[in-house]
Order: structure tokens, then C-alpha cells, then sequence
């Protein structure tokens, strides 16, 4: 059965207010990257490179995943977003839960952690609540919306452990466990969350913008997001119950299966796509994707090793899956989603009436290629000198800025139109 | 023979067939001459698009059901004849206004299709223009089957000739789009349609769907209906139609295939 027409859509302005947040995040991130590199090789788990951290991961990443989930969860679920006040004043308690978090591991004031975490947790649940709700209306739960269930729920477990691991930098609750628990968090995190949202919401874009959404093979899909959420699952368990090394292995090697799955069908989706041009999402997922199997990869090496969590390949792992996969990507789909969404505010109000510009014409391609080149330079730098290949040296953060710089410049060109059309003129230029 | 392959339906467009089964184009090619110009990649992109299996048929002159068996057994499923209503008219002799019908436009749409470019937008437009009593002469490289369902929609009836691949087809406009004259409320929307214009975006990339679908709605009047096909449930469109004060229904229609009508509000007097 059909849900009615969902007629009540988020207002745009809260899924803006979410992705400027992100923007603003990812700035100060880059910004002190040339300051954090030492401290990643020389004290990884020091306060302010967690503080550093905890603002690529909720800062940018979760604030970005948040505010166009609001967006494309309808859509990918094909049913209206269920809770119209929890979107409302969710940005402002995020927010709240971003800056006490931050001010606690960088000024060092630890009892910040606590609440400012728990603001955190109670806009994961709410937004893990509406995602259940809006699964148990959609009129398919095809692999995109397990995908999008399980992301939500296993965020809703990471975030227990960071929670855990924030009290007990308070009041010393897990002892000796501390480091075993941040391991299980970071993955739980990154290949659960993190992980499963990204190929769920990849399978949609993908499918959408070049018409290749029937080459989706749905149960193989299925399977995919299955053992990314098993392994994931199969390793915190493990950890947390300190079950034999096997076991972390044995979720090791189901997350990376999980991958090699997922990049088949995604392959295939591409190769078989109705809409031939190169669409300018595809290199971003391309290199996402390689980070992501790479650090896959990488996981089934440390699972089976004894190397402490700040070992350079434990470092460089998390380094490759934050920067080189979700980075990227949310850079490739910014140009399809925030496109889209702005145009919906601007122009779908004239379209039919004059002529309209098409997204791409909304920013610049080259210059989206070109923020690629050097974005991608800089990981692997900075991924050889973490790993000790290379002298560690500020000067690798350079990609990064100029990547990061040449995504601004188009994020700038975008945003233009959110205050008006912008000359047709200037605008084809542009494209 | 046991297959899992979907069976190929008289509704689906060619473009989708050929997505799920590209070794079809053979076998389309084989079947008629009239197929053979899909083997150009630029022809076959615009036009298999535009074309269900039942109107294909129409256009190569063969009987649907007789295709549609043809093309499921090519790919192992063993099915009846099912009868399939013709989607294009048998051969009848020229009606009445032919002889001495005026002729205000006229369009040639083979040189865009050569380019593969899609030539609905131009057509409609050209249309939009024909005054009642007048005629637009299209010349196309297939026999248009699906443009004359859809302009007959909007008062225009259809005359084709012509062979391989060059076609003209008269559209002679035989009467206004005008919503009947009696007082209807909002609440009983469905009474006073008298046009109805049919879009399939299923096979656009956002946001052309919904470019495409408020664009048909300015073209529609005051009481006509537009039906739109699309693969999902435009959820960013329905704000917006209610803005507008469209009424709308969304009913699902197949797998990954929705219908929407949308009815345009009488205009206030």
C-alpha cells in the first residue's frame, strides 16, 4: 500500500543550516591539519587531536550525513519525513553538543564531555527513531532502506561507546578497557555509520543521476549492507566481551566482503547506466570507493596483528576511510545534492514559466576535478608520512588546503543562487 | 524453459527492454526494417525512449502480441500469445479534412533525431500555436505512435503516411482545450477534466522530472489533468504542487513505476 503524498517537506533552510555548519567545520579542520600531523604520529590519543578529530567526524561528517539525511531519507524511503519538530530544533541541539564537546577535549574542562555528548546522542536517537519510523511506513524496504536502518541503529551503538569512553574521561569508569572500547567505537563508527550510509545513499544517487537504478541487484545489495553490519556488529561484540582475536578477524573479513560486493554493484551500475556522460559525482566515488577498500583491506591486516591503537597503520587506516573515502564522497554528492536542493528553493518556483539553468551549471567542473587532483595528492602524502615513508612535514597539507580551497570556491558559486536566480549568463559561463 | 528474467510486458518502453535485455536489439532489428535504425546508438537513445513494446509494434505494422511473444521467448520465456491492443490504428483510408486541410506549420524532426536530440519540446511548442481548423505537418523517420496518443489528448487528430523512414503525419486541430463552462468545487476535482496530457520522466535525471512536469502543468488549462509516469514518488514535487494548488494521487503502477495525476485548480472567476 502506498503512503499518502507526503506533502510536509523539511523546510530547506534547516538542511542548510546543517551543511553550512559542516562547511564551517571542515575549514577549521583543514585549517589546523598542518599543526594535528605531528601530533598524529607522536600522540594520537592527546585531547587536542581527539578535539581535532571529533570535528572531521560529528563536526563535518555527521553534520553533513544529518542535514541531508532530513532531505534524501524521504526520498529514498518514498515517505514524508515523520517528525517535523525533531528536525526543527535538532540543528541548534547539535550544535550545543558539537561546541561542549570540542571546548571539553580542547580546553581540557572534562566535565564538558558528558552533556556535551548526550546532546549529541539525543539527536542521534531522534534521528534514528524517525529513520525506523519512516522504514515501518515505506511502501519498499529495498537495500537502500536497510542500509540507511542499520547505518542509524549502529550510530546509535557507537555513539553508547564514545559516550562510555567521554565518562571515562570524567571519572576513570572503564579502566583499563579504554582503549579496547575506542577501537570498537572508531569501527562501529566509521564502517557502521558511517559505512552503510554511505553505500545506501550511494546506491540512490548513483542510480538516480545516471539512470542505472534497475541494475541495482537488490539481494546482493542486501547481502552487502548485511555483512558490513555484521562484521561491524561481530567486532564490538567481540572487543567489548573479549572474545578470542578471531572473532575481530572474522568481522574483519565480513566488512571487507561487505566492500568488494558493494564495488561490483556499483561497477555494474556505472558500466550499465542509461546516462552516459561522465557525471561529475563519479571520479569523487571512484577515489571513495578505492579509499574505502583500502581501508576494508587494511582492517583485515590491523584484526589480525597486535598492534596497539596508535600504530601508524591503525593511524593511516582511519586517516585513508576518513579523508580519502567519506571526504571525498561527500564532496562528489555535495555537487548533486546541495545543487539540487537549492535549485528546488530558486527555481523550481519558475520552472516552466522561463528558462531554468540545469545543476551543472551551478558551479565548476574543472574546478571540482581539479580540488579532486590535489585533495587526493595530499592523502596519499600525508598517508606515506604517517605510515613513515616520507618525513613528516607540514607542507603535505597543502593538497588538502588547495583541494579544500578549490571545493569552497564551487560551494560559494552554489550558495549564490540560494538568494536568487543568477544571471543565465554568467551562470553557462561558469559551467 | 525456467527463467527468473523479468517478462517483458506491452507497457514497458523499448529503452528499458533494451536496458534489461540488450541482446533484444537483434532480435528487434531481425524482426521488422522498421527496427533496424535502432542500431545507431544516437537514434536509439531518443527513440527508444519515447516507444512502449505495444506501440513499436504499431510503428513496424506488426501485431503486438506477436512481438511481445517473439521478444520473451528470445529470452527464454516460453508464453501464449497474449491479445494486445494495438496501440496505433490499421492502415484507414485518409478522413475527410485531409484533402483540404491548411497547413499553418510545418516540421521536420529527422535532422534533431539524427542528433539525438528528443524532439517532444518542439513538437509541443510548434503545437501550442495550431488554431482549430488547422493542421501541423511533421515529418519523422517512424510513424509517430506515441505523439498521436498524446495530442489527441489535446484536441488534435492524426493522419501518417509514408514508409522506412520518412513519415508525415498531419495533426489537425479539431477542437480547443477549454474546461467545460459549469461551476465545479475543489472537492469533486475529477468532474470538469476535459484535457489530459500524459508524460513519462521516468527516464530523466533530477530535476528534469520535475522541470518537465511544471513546465506540462503551465502548458495545461484551468480543470485539465496531467498524468506523469516516474520511477519513485516525487516527494520534493508535492510541496510545491500544493503551493499551487494542484490536487494529487500517487498510485503505484508496477514495480519502480509510480502514476501521479495532478489536476490543475479552476481558474477563479
Amino acid at each position: 500500500m502506498m503512503p499518502p503524498s507526503g506533502s510536509n517537506a523539511v523546510p530547506l533552510e534547516i538542511t542548510a543550516r546543517y551543511m553550512l555548519t559542516s562547511i564551517l567545520c571542515l575549514i577549521g579542520w583543514a585549517a589546523l591539519l598542518p599543526w594535528m600531523l605531528p601530533e598524529l604520529v607522536s600522540a594520537p590519543l592527546s585531547f587536542p587531536v581527539i578535539a581535532w578529530v571529533h570535528l572531521l567526524t560529528i563536526g563535518c561528517i555527521g553534520t553533513m550525513i544529518l542535514g541531508a539525511s532530513i532531505q534524501l531519507v524521504p526520498v529514498a524511503l518514498q515517505t514524508p519525513f515523520p517528525a517535523m519538530r525533531l528536525a526543527a530544533w535538532s540543528w541548534v541541539v547539535w550544535i550545543l553538543g558539537i561546541i561542549l564537546f570540542e571546548i571539553g577535549f580542547r580546553r581540557e574542562i572534562l566535565p564538558l564531555l558528558g552533556p556535551g555528548a548526550t546532546l549529541l546522542g539525543i539527536v542521534l536517537l531522534g534521528y534514528a527513531v524517525a529513520i525506523t519510523t519512516m522504514f515501518r511506513a515505506a511502501p519498499h524496504r529495498d537495500a537502500v532502506a536497510w542500509h540507511l536502518l542499520a547505518a542509524a541503529w549502529l550510530a546509535i551503538v557507537g555513539f553508547v561507546l564514545g559516550w562510555l569512553l567521554a565518562l571515562t574521561n570524567v571519572n576513570g569508569l572503564l579502566g583499563g578497557r579504554m582503549l579496547p572500547i575506542l577501537a570498537a567505537h572508531i569501527i562501529c563508527m566509521i564502517a557502521g555509520w558511517l559505512g552503510l550510509t554511505l553505500l545506501g545513499v550511494g546506491y540512490k544517487l548513483i542510480g538516480m543521476f545516471t539512470l542505472a537504478e534497475r541494475q541495482l541487484d537488490q539481494p546482493r545489495a542486501r547481502v552487502s549492507g548485511f555483512l558490513l553490519a555484521a562484521g561491524t556488529l561481530l567486532i564490538v561484540i567481540a572487543i567489548v566481551l573479549s572474545w578470542p582475536r578471531g572473532w575481530v578477524t572474522g568481522g574483519a573479513i565480513a566488512i571487507a566482503w561487505g566492500v568488494i560486493i558493494a564495488l561490483i554493484e556499483i561497477e555494474r551500475m556505472y558500466r550499465k547506466r542509461m546516462r552516459k556522460a561522465i557525471d561529475v559525482h563519479m571520479p569523487f566515488a571512484v577515489v571513495s570507493l578505492a579509499a574505502m577498500l583500502t581501508s576494508a583491506i587494511s582492517l583485515v591486516f590491523l584484526s589480525m596483528q597486535s598492534h596497539p591503537l596508535t600504530h601508524p597503520l591503525t593511524i593511516t587506516t582511519v586517516w585513508i576511510a576518513l579523508v580519502g573515502c567519506f571526504l571525498v564522497a561527500i564532496q562528489g554528492f555535495f555537487y548533486k545534492i546541495s545543487t539540487f536542493l537549492i535549485w528546488l528553493r530558486t527555481y523550481a518556483p519558475l520552472a516552466g514559466k522561463v528558462a531554468v539553468p540545469q545543476l551543472d551549471r551551478m558551479y565548476d567542473r574543472r574546478l571540482a576535478f581539479v580540488g579532486l587532483g590535489a585533495w587526493l595528492v595530499g592523502i596519499i602524502a600525508i598517508a606515506a608520512a604517517l605510515m613513515g615513508w616520507l618525513p613528516m612535514w607540514w607542507g603535505w597539507s597543502i593538497g588538502i588546503w588547495v583541494g579544500g580551497v578549490c571545493f569552497l570556491a564551487n560551494v560559494v558559486r552554489i550558495g549564490r543562487h540560494w538568494f536568487g536566480p543568477v544571471d543565465a549568463r554568467e551562470s553557462a559561463r561558469v559551467g | 524453459m525456467v527463467t527468473n528474467r523479468p517478462l517483458i510486458e506491452a507497457n514497458w518502453k523499448i529503452s528499458r527492454m533494451l536496458e534489461t535485455y540488450p541482446e533484444l536489439l537483434e532480435v528487434l532489428a531481425e524482426t521488422s526494417p522498421a527496427f533496424t535504425k535502432l542500431r545507431n546508438p544516437m537514434i536509439r537513445k531518443v527513440q527508444s525512449r519515447l516507444v512502449t513494446v505495444s506501440q513499436a509494434a504499431g510503428v513496424a505494422g506488426i501485431d503486438p502480441a506477436d512481438l511481445l511473444s517473439r521478444l520473451n521467448a528470445a529470452v527464454g520465456h516460453e508464453t501464449a500469445a497474449t491479445p494486445v491492443v494495438a496501440e496505433t490504428p490499421a492502415m484507414t483510408p485518409p478522413p475527410g479534412w485531409v484533402t483540404d486541410v491548411i497547413v499553418s506549420t510545418e516540421l521536420d524532426v529527422r535532422p534533431l533525431l539524427a542528433r539525438g536530440e528528443e524532439p517532444f519540446g518542439v513538437i509541443t511548442a510548434a503545437t501550442r500555436d495550431i488554431p482549430v481548423g488547422q493542421a501541423l505537418s511533421l515529418r519523422s523517420p517512424f510513424d509517430p505512435v506515441p505523439l498521436r496518443d498524446v495530442l489527441s489528448k489535446q484536441g488534435f487528430e492524426a493522419y501518417t503516411s509514408g514508409a522506412g523512414d520518412d513519415w508525415t503525419t498531419l495533426f489537425y486541430r479539431v477542437r480547443e482545450l477549454k474546461p467545460v463552462s459549469s461551476p465545479v468545487s475543489q472537492s469533486a476535482p475529477d468532474a470538469a477534466v476535459t484535457a489530459e496530457i500524459t508524460i513519462d520522466v521516468s527516464e530523466l535525471v533530477p530535476p528534469e522530472p520535475m522541470m518537465r512536469i511544471l513546465a506540462a502543468l503551465e502548458e495545461l488549462p484551468d480543470g485539465g489533468k496531467l498524468v506523469v509516469h516516474h520511477v519513485r514518488r516525487p516527494m520534493h514535487l508535492y510541496p510545491r504542487l500544493d503551493e499551487l494548488g494542484y490536487s494529487h494521487a500517487t498510485t503505484e503502477i508496477g514495480a519502480d513505476q509510480v502514476e501521479i495525476v495532478i489536476q490543475k485548480p479552476l481558474a477563479q472567476s
